[in-house]
């Protein structure tokens, strides 16, 4: 029972040090936000109506781009500062802090635990700043939508959190790190339908899609804000022949499929994450 | 006294480098423990073995008769570190790195609080604990470092090269902590320098040289080892004044550079026989006590390859 306590004060004191660090930070909380601000307003304003070549047919069922890509903003915020959140680990070791918290009694569990709560947490709270653009694209936001998306983000941060910190314990330089991560998040951002409608794309992309797990976690947050957007049910149930929704084996992913699926890989990363941290020099 | 530190047949191999050889030793409850040899000699990497960071590849180490390679857990609450480079996080404040300290040494509240207290009050951190880390000074940041490795108490700390990159005022303020501690503190200290004067403090130490132990003893023995006093001088033929000094004295004399290098007892008394029997000019003589700088280029025939920043007084000990 002692110990358990101590676990849970270590978890607790680590998540603790990375959420009053981002805290701290009022420039990247600030810069964090001008990204999906500029997606939204000029991207999304730019091709406000193109997507009803996009999309065929949604567009005059009351879906513009804005709205279409306010979801995937939403997901990229969440893919972007969860798999960044590891390069503390990465900023730890260069700083020589990492030392400091090797050395002491704390399990390597409770440490990479720890990391990744804090990392998810830091997560959720920059993807819920982003919901400030929603009266501008027009969605109408209620307290169960934002409980559902919540939900998401958090086994979604968990899942990036956990493949951000395992590679994070693999690498020593903050440069290697940062190129690591493009290789990494830009074909999962890209191959998600976050950023277009995935409608007759090319064979190999579609195969990609469906092994891409940003996809899912996109598909998800879709569903959950699409359907408190009032779109048909003609739209909602076929969502894949718009392009807005993910198809396995010709049958439209359902949501709990989606969710199945993060959460399966989110317990995989975490745990490699965790694994490799008890294996690090 | 009862043995704080066993290390026997110690060895750790980095491919095919052989970084420590085999080495072995002992540091007794309650005494300073200096470890000395150049960089690159295979003090970090021994640090890194005891405590726990790194598996040798051979040997034994015992730490409070917890035997450190198979129990590493159980090892890292016994003992505090002082590592070679800052590892502090410069975005917390002074008292946050400390919170943070005690909070994963399984401190609770009060008892990390009366500790901060007290330590922070004797290296007189206490009014600065609350600016954040980036704003210290060097010498304010090693202090830190030094209180947060003994806030839980542990039986031995280890400092890796505790006053690199320091001024010499610094350092001494360092020191003196140091010296306090081990009179003041039930502690033993495990010191690793590649400073000549700063091994002084210690009461034993062990010169280490490409991972191997060539000499350990007390500090004062390693000096008196030399003989009392280091005499330098140089004269207008060093070569001629040499023989010269064999051939009148029978004494060894060791040539660096241009300087001609002396170890006899009594040197006060010595140097107006020298002068008087030399025919060459002396341009220059100087007496001085041994240094560490002198027992590794006797030990090894050569200087130590990095010597201190600035020259220091060296400091005295109550031997």
């Amino acid at each position: 029972m002692e110990s358990l306590r101590n676990h849970l004060k270590h978890i607790g004191i680590i998540w603790y040090r990375e959420v009053l660090r981002y805290w701290r930070d009022k420039a990247r909380i600030v810069g964090s936000i001008a990204m999906p601000f500029f997606f939204l307003v000029i991207f999304g304003s730019g091709l406000s109506s193109s997507i009803g070549s996009m999309a065929g047919g949604a567009a005059e069922m009351g879906l513009d781009f804005k709205k279409f890509m306010f979801p995937g903003i939403i997901g990229m915020t969440t893919l972007f500062t969860s798999m960044f959140s590891g390069l503390s680990v990465v900023r730890d070791k260069e700083y020589g802090f990492l030392k400091e918290i090797l050395v002491s009694p704390a399990d390597r569990v409770a440490v990479a635990a720890g990391k990744i709560l804090g990392g998810s947490t830091v997560t959720m709270f920059q993807a819920t700043l982003i919901f400030i653009f929603a009266p501008f694209v027009g969605i109408s936001l209620s307290a169960l939508m934002l409980l559902k998306i919540w939900g998401i983000i958090f086994i979604g941060a968990i899942l990036f959190t956990g493949l951000g910190t395992y590679v994070g314990s693999r690498l020593s330089s903050t440069e290697g790190f940062q190129m690591v991560m493009n290789f990494m998040i830009m074909p999962m951002f890209f191959m998600s339908g976050a950023f277009f409608p995935l409608k007759d794309i090319p064979n190999w992309m579609a195969v990609l899609v469906r092994v891409n797990p940003f996809a899912y976690l996109t598909d998800s947050m879709r569903k959950v804000i699409f359907s408190s957007m009032g779109l048909p049910a003609q739209v909602m149930n076929n969502l894949p022949d718009y392009g807005l929704g993910l198809s396995l084996f010709g049958n439209p992913v359902k949501l709990w499929i989606d969710l199945t699926i993060v959460a399966t890989l989110a317990l995989i990363t975490g745990s490699i994450a965790v694994y490799s941290f008890n294996h690090m020099d | 006294m009862s043995k704080i530190i066993s290390v026997k047949n110690l060895v750790k191999d980095f491919g095919d480098l052989r970084a420590v050889d085999g080495i072995s030793f002992e540091v007794e409850e309650g005494e300073i423990f200096g470890f000395l040899g150049p960089n690159g000699a295979g003090k970090s990497t021994t640090i890194k073995m005891m405590t726990a960071l790194l598996r040798p590849t051979e040997g034994n180490i015992w730490i409070d008769g917890v035997d450190v390679c198979s129990n590493p857990k159980a090892i890292r609450s016994k003992i505090g570190l002082v590592f070679q480079s800052s590892s502090l996080d410069d975005r917390l404040t002074g008292w946050e790195n400390l919170k943070f300290h005690g909070i994963l040494y399984n401190m609770d509240s009060d008892l990390i609080e009366r500790r901060v207290e007290d330590l922070s009050t004797n290296v007189g951190l206490k009014d600065r604990l609350g600016d954040p880390v980036k704003n210290y000074s060097g010498g304010m940041k090693r202090r830190l470092e030094l209180i947060r490795g003994l806030l839980h108490h542990p039986h031995v700390l280890f400092l890796d090269e505790p006053t690199i990159g320091l001024d010499p005022q610094t350092r001494r303020h360092i020191w003196e902590y140091i010296i306090d501690l081990e009179e003041n503190e039930d502690i033993s200290i495990f010191l690793t320098t590649h400073y000549m004067d700063e091994v002084e403090i210690a009461r034993r130490a062990a010169i280490i040289d490409e991972g191997k132990i060539i000499s350990l003893d007390k500090v004062e023995t390693l000096k008196k080892n030399l003989g009392g006093d280091i005499i330098v001088l140089s004269t207008t033929d060093v070569e001629h004044s040499k023989a010269e000094i064999k051939e009148k004295f029978d004494l060894d004399v060791e040539q660096v550079d241009s300087q001609l290098k002396i170890a006899v007892d009594h040197g006060d008394e010595f140097i107006p026989d020298l002068l008087s029997s030399l025919s060459d000019k002396v341009t220059s003589i100087n007496l001085r006590e041994p240094t560490m700088d002198d027992v590794f280029l006797d030990l090894t025939g050569k200087e130590i390859r990095d010597s201190g920043p600035e020259k220091t007084p060296v400091m005295k000990r109550g031997h």
